[in-house]
């Protein structure tokens, strides 16, 4: 167990990132609810927010267009933050991430093939056939990379899958009336345009049932971080634990893909950022940092995926990608040189 | 090599050789009857009689004509120069590189020439594009995308599976540079998936007569290096102690294979895992010499570039979806590739990784 005193200390480290997160966040909706087309006054926002002022037409596009917009990806953010911490905590793998091995390729594919195929699914029950799809993507991975220990090598297979599942999307694209190809195209690159609060209203069980799961499981991440046979000499059972964290992690990465299509490198750097700025691998305060660090940025990524090109508007998951592939690849480089050096 | 050559090894030689001839006639001879299948098939059927007939230009139906030389024999042609062009790349890489889970897509040379071919597309003026300069500009990007991969790996050791890994994340940063691009000039969703995924669709003699005089004259280029690679493959040290000047040498192949992996994506798009499965079974069939291992995998993978075009068009005109009947379209090349690829690939990472017991970074 870990003394009181330690985790007081871990306590008091986490105020500060915490508190600057919320700063970013609170500004970063500030903002994105501010400026676009039409900008507002400060004076009118919050005289739209908080009383009824405004004119008709300001007041919709803020409440209607403008905040549910941000609001689902602050929840999309944080699903994906949490998502990552419990996946590298599975994999003990600190390069884990779920586009990386296969787990949206495999959703967003069962999302396409709804599309593509008119297949009557509600929209509640998407998520679940999207947790089919990145269920099996993620376990053909695992069992591909059984026998194999290298981190490199798994992220190569994970890899690989991820181009199969490309591939059979492209076979379906092609195969689909151009209507819903163009549909297909923005959904599939990631994207938090033209959502409404019905998708809100989609997200939130899901994100209210999810997250507190996935704090629960954070002990047990504490615990698979000490090594397999630590773990399973303080009573845990490791395999079943591991699998468990996965499934977790993948229900939470489907259900985002199923509102937003696949957003790459939010739920990989997310946990790394938590990590660096609590300076603390503890993951019962990794895991609701990251969630929040999350959602800052997804919510940062998207107000300028919005309004740095304005009026042309880039997937969010274009400049994620761009973004957080650029730092991931820096940070690859980097560990290998600590490797051998060290 | 050819000191130490005694009689024994002579006659293995030449039973290499012979073994080398009879393996070319025969992709020779699936190339020929795969040509003759691809330009058969289609929307209107022919037979062989008919295609032998319009190839001679023997027939008088004037529609088969047009069909079969301005519409299927180009792109069929394409499809064979593109192939065997990112064969011989993927072999040129796969030696200088000394490691089996190279090809062109996957150390960013396809992405980065595709990355500098769109912005060329949207800042250059047009006349600058349209007499062959997009090939250099593609070629610019590639050499670039590879040299900054190679450099940056090579900067902490260099292993097999830890330069791929950085290829695929350095890809998939290019390509989507690639569609920001794309989407900021509005440029229409498909052509992303066109440059991304490559496509044979609607090539032309235009395309053609672009294509052949690079791949041509690379072909006979990295034929002059072969034997210098060959050396390289003893090691580098040998291969410095028999005076070669390895750095140059390995400089010199890289940019050859760039040079052809630019001037394919600047007329196919970037299409992937050809470059891997073509020099992997030659290099089965044929062993790992490269002055025999560089013009069979270029004819394999020739051979097996048409043969995906070909079942991709197959495919869709007799599986129809439901509910798209009347819709037709043509699966891109690049997809078929990627489906018989990848699993090729995950095939020799898993050998590559269960063989050395993982654990290699």
């Amino acid at each position: 167990m870990p003394n009181r005193l330690w985790s007081n200390k871990t306590g008091r480290k986490a105020t500060l990132p915490v508190f600057l997160l919320l700063c970013v966040l609170v500004s970063v909706f500030a903002v994105s609810l501010k400026h676009g087309t039409p900008a507002l006054e400060w004076k009118t926002l919050l005289s739209i927010l908080f009383t009824d002022g405004g004119e008709e037409l300001e007041r919709t596009i803020v409440r209607e267009i403008r905040l549910p917009r941000v609001l689902l990806g602050l929840l999309v953010g944080a699903l994906l933050g949490a998502s990552g911490t419990l996946m590298q905590g599975a994999l003990n793998n600190r390069l884990a991430g779920p586009e990386l091995l296969g787990i949206s390729a495999g959703a967003s594919f069962a999302v396409a093939a709804i599309t593509v195929l008119h297949l009557s699914v509600p929209f509640q029950l998407q998520p679940l056939l999207a947790l089919a799809g990145g269920l099996a993507g993620g376990a053909a991975v695992v069992l591909a990379a059984k026998g194999s220990k290298g981190t490199t090598g798994m992220l190569l297979i994970g890899m690989s899958v991820s181009a199969m599942l490309n591939g059979l999307l492209i076979v379906l694209i092609a195969m689909g009336t151009s209507n819903d190809v163009n549909l297909l195209y923005t959904y599939l690159l990631g994207s938090l345009a033209n959502r409404s609060w019905e998708h809100v209203g989609r997200i939130l069980p899901w994100f209210v049932v999810m997250l507190p799961v996935s704090l629960l499981l954070a002990r047990s991440v504490n615990l698979l971080q000490l090594g397999d046979e630590t773990a399973s000499g303080l009573g845990l059972k490791v395999d079943r634990s591991r699998i468990i964290l996965l499934v977790a992690s993948a229900l939470l990465v489907a259900i985002t893909v199923a509102q937003c299509g696949p957003i790459g490198y939010i739920s990989l750097l997310a946990p790394h950022l938590t990590r660096a700025a609590l300076r603390s691998q503890d993951a019962r305060l990794v895991v609701p940092v990251s969630a929040l660090c999350g959602a800052a940025l997804l919510t940062a990524a998207d107000g300028i995926a919005r309004l740095l090109l304005a009026p042309m508007e880039i997937p969010v998951g274009v400049w994620t990608t761009l973004i957080g592939g650029s730092i991931f690849l820096l940070y690859l480089l980097g560990r290998k040189g600590g490797r051998v050096r060290g | 090599m050819a000191d130490r050559s005694n009689g024994v090894e002579g006659i293995e030689r030449f039973a290499a050789r012979r073994r080398f001839a009879g393996i070319i006639a025969l992709l020779l001879a699936a190339l020929a009857v795969i040509v003759v299948l691809h330009i058969a098939f289609g929307r209107t059927m022919l037979s062989m009689e008919e295609v032998v007939k319009s190839l001679f230009n023997v027939t008088d139906n004037k529609g088969h004509r047009h069909i079969v030389w301005n519409l299927r024999l180009p792109r069929v042609l394409v499809a064979i120069a593109a192939g065997a062009m990112l064969g011989l790349a993927g072999a040129i890489l796969q030696t200088v590189m000394r490691n089996p889970l190279i090809e062109p897509g996957l150390v960013g040379v396809s992405a980065g020439a595709v990355l500098s071919v769109v912005l060329a597309m949207h800042y250059w003026p047009q006349a600058l594009l349209a007499n062959g300069g997009i090939s250099w500009i593609a070629l610019l990007g590639g050499i670039v995308a590879v040299v900054m991969i190679y450099w940056l790996n090579g900067q902490r050791g260099n292993s097999a599976s830890r330069l791929a890994l950085t290829g695929v994340v350095a890809t998939s940063i290019l390509q989507s540079a690639t569609s920001l691009l794309l989407l900021r000039k509005q440029e229409g969703l498909s052509s992303i998936l066109l440059w991304n995924f490559g496509s044979l669709n609607g090539r032309v003699w235009d395309h053609w007569n672009h294509l052949w005089p690079w791949g041509l004259s690379l072909l006979l280029l990295s034929m002059l290096l072969a034997r210098r690679a060959s050396l390289l493959r003893l090691g580098e040290e040998t291969a410095a102690g028999l005076g070669l000047s390895v750095n140059r040498t390995k400089l010199l192949l890289l940019l050859v294979a760039a040079a052809l992996t630019a001037a394919s994506v600047s007329v196919v798009g970037a299409i992937g895992f050809v470059g891997l499965i073509g020099p992997h079974i030659a290099s089965q069939l044929v062993g790992k010499n490269p002055l025999l291992m560089f013009p069979a995998s270029a004819l394999l993978s020739a051979v097996l570039l048409t043969a995906a075009d070909w079942a991709g068009q197959s495919v869709t005109l007799t599986l129809t979806l439901p509910g798209m009947q009347h819709h037709m379209s043509n699966l891109p090349v690049g997809a078929v590739t990627t489906l018989l690829g990848a699993p090729f690939f995950l095939y020799l990472l898993r050998k590559s990784l269960v063989r050395k017991g993982g654990g290699s970074i």
